[in-house]
């Protein structure tokens, strides 16, 4: 007599089977499209950030400007295979702790004087410029048409 | 010569067909070949199946609102103004403050309004949670209810078909859970000979009101109310007595198709079911609850008509081509029937719905669209 599998609870496939039904019954085509294109993004900019290259770039970044030690120590934290969460947190606070570094007590920044901060390093420069890239890749409103 | 789309109406559906044309011709627009405007009355944007929320304390106001220009995709120009007339012989629209703007197409997303003043003693003796100073006012009342006789009127038309069955239930299991349910007398009254209009919503919800104890009062057409005695009265002559009163108030379209003389009895537009042009109008389109088609005056109707209506837009802007997508009257309502169970209806012209069973997931489904539902006006998903 062959084995059966383990019935799954009645109530389990009961709300499994809604859910599926509901979300069947209210997707579009377009929200398929821009999910897919939101998918591909992230996968491509997960990819890229995570790569041995960047990291490597990141790390020469790091030696080449002690302006940046604080902000690219912390993102090369992340390494090869992690994931995105808290990157953006990462880099603000990084940013902040520079801020502090250049002389100025520790004192939470706003985004422009961050940005100008930023700016009066050439290094800290190209770095903002690869995190702007970085956002535009991932909001761009043309991915996935 | 750049071509000009004017969109008249900063709601979901106005939103989302400016987003979706401004995404898709992003490089047209980038290049000055079509210009894309949104026209709206309000810089920020409610989410009106919120408010439902805020009545039982589950959702804040903050929460459901937003900026206009923050839910605006790059490229879309927005003019803050109320549209007074349109001249659909110049294609012009006058506003009430700054020139007319001019459009080559117009789509018309105006929306619907409550009509109070269609029931006298309505305004000063019932509640809503139609708008959010109407669910902020429930809220409150809410707050201080200790039992007494709950009396929900619906009036018609009215948008979200479902929203008075969602009330009543939810307040049932509310007063549950606050120990007041036995202190408390619930009359569900309907204009119709049962609890619904759709019939198969009505077949489902006769019996799980009954269940819930509630008191189903057919036939009742909210013709006035007597805020100083508490007694809602109907058409038929039967008078309700109330503690409190909820009210569906009934709706009716903006004044602005009045005043331009487009549109029929309610102010609703007469619209092309499939095409969603304006009757004898090639170039302008209606779309939401505007429009008075044969369909749910919801959210997801104005989502489902402005994906048809942006993928003929684009073709109309590109191409010259006439309408090639057809909206077949999709409409997709969540009803919630408690505090943490909801099911669902989808229908068309052809196809009326049927209930499912109420379930967890559809329920945190439903609070999972309330959160993203940001992304989806924004065309981003």
């Amino acid at each position: 007599m062959a084995m059966q599998e383990p019935a799954l609870p009645d109530t389990f496939r009961e709300e499994a089977n809604s859910l599926a039904s509901a979300a069947l019954a209210s997707i579009t085509p377009r929200m398929v499209n821009r999910l897919g294109g939101v998918a591909e993004s992230t996968i491509a900019a997960l990819d890229l950030l995570t790569s041995p290259e960047i990291v490597n770039l990141l790390n020469t970044l790091q030696k080449a400007s002690p302006v940046l030690t604080p902000l690219l120590g912390q993102i090369a934290e992340i390494g090869p295979g992690a994931g995105m969460d808290g990157l953006a947190d990462r880099i603000l606070r990084a940013v902040q702790s520079g801020a502090a570094e250049v002389g100025e007590p520790p004192r939470p920044i706003s985004l422009r004087e961050m940005i100008r901060l930023l700016r009066r390093d050439p290094a800290m420069a190209i770095a903002l410029r690869f995190f702007l890239g970085f956002v535009r890749s991932m909001w761009s409103p043309t991915k996935g048409q | 010569m750049r071509k000009r789309l004017l969109i008249i109406g900063a709601g979901t559906g106005g939103l989302m067909v400016a987003n979706f044309v401004g995404r898709d011709l992003h490089g047209e627009i980038e290049r000055g070949e079509i210009s894309v405007t949104l026209m709206g009355e309000q810089e920020v944007y409610t989410y009106q199946p919120g408010f439902l929320y805020v009545v039982f304390d589950l959702m804040r106001p903050a929460q459901l609102i937003r900026p206009v220009r923050e839910l605006l995709a790059p490229g879309i120009a927005f003019v803050h103004d109320r549209a007074l007339r349109i001249d659909a012989q110049a294609h012009k629209v006058l506003r009430a403050q700054g020139d007319p703007l001019e459009y080559d197409i117009l789509v018309i997303a105006t929306g619907s309004n409550l009509n109070l003043q269609e029931v006298p003693g309505l305004a000063e003796g019932g509640h809503w949670f139609y708008t959010l100073d109407g669910a902020l006012r429930l809220r409150d009342a809410l707050r201080n209810w200790q039992g007494g006789k709950l009396v929900l009127t619906v009036g018609v038309p009215h948008k979200c078909p479902v929203a008075p069955l969602e009330f009543t239930m939810m307040f049932d299991e509310w007063a549950r859970l606050r120990g007041v349910r036995d202190k408390t007398e619930i009359v569900y009254s309907y204009p119709l000979g049962r609890a619904h209009s759709i019939q198969s919503v009505a077949d489902w919800a006769g019996p799980e009101l009954e269940a819930r104890g509630v008191r189903v009062e057919t036939f009742f057409n909210l013709e006035s109310v007597d805020p100083a005695k508490h007694v809602a009265s109907s058409l038929e002559g039967t008078d309700l007595p109330y503690d409190l009163l909820v009210a569906i108030p009934p709706h009716q379209g903006d004044e602005l198709g009045s005043t331009s003389h487009l549109t029929e009895a309610g102010n609703w537009y007469p619209t092309d079911r499939h095409a969603l042009s304006l009757q004898g109008h090639e170039d302008i389109f209606v779309l939401g609850d505007a429009t008075n088609l044969p369909v749910s005056k919801a959210g997801s109707v104005a989502h489902f008509e402005a994906e048809v209506l942006a993928d003929n837009l684009v073709g109309l802007l590109t191409e010259g081509s006439p309408p090639l997508h057809h909206y077949n009257g999709r409409a997709f309502c969540f009803i919630e029937t408690g505090l943490d169970r909801a099911t669902f209806i989808s229908f068309d012209y052809e196809h009326p719905p049927t209930v499912p069973g109420a379930t967890n997931a559809v329920h945190w489904f439903k609070q999972t669209y309330n959160r993203i539902h940001w992304a989806n006006l924004k065309a981003v998903m």
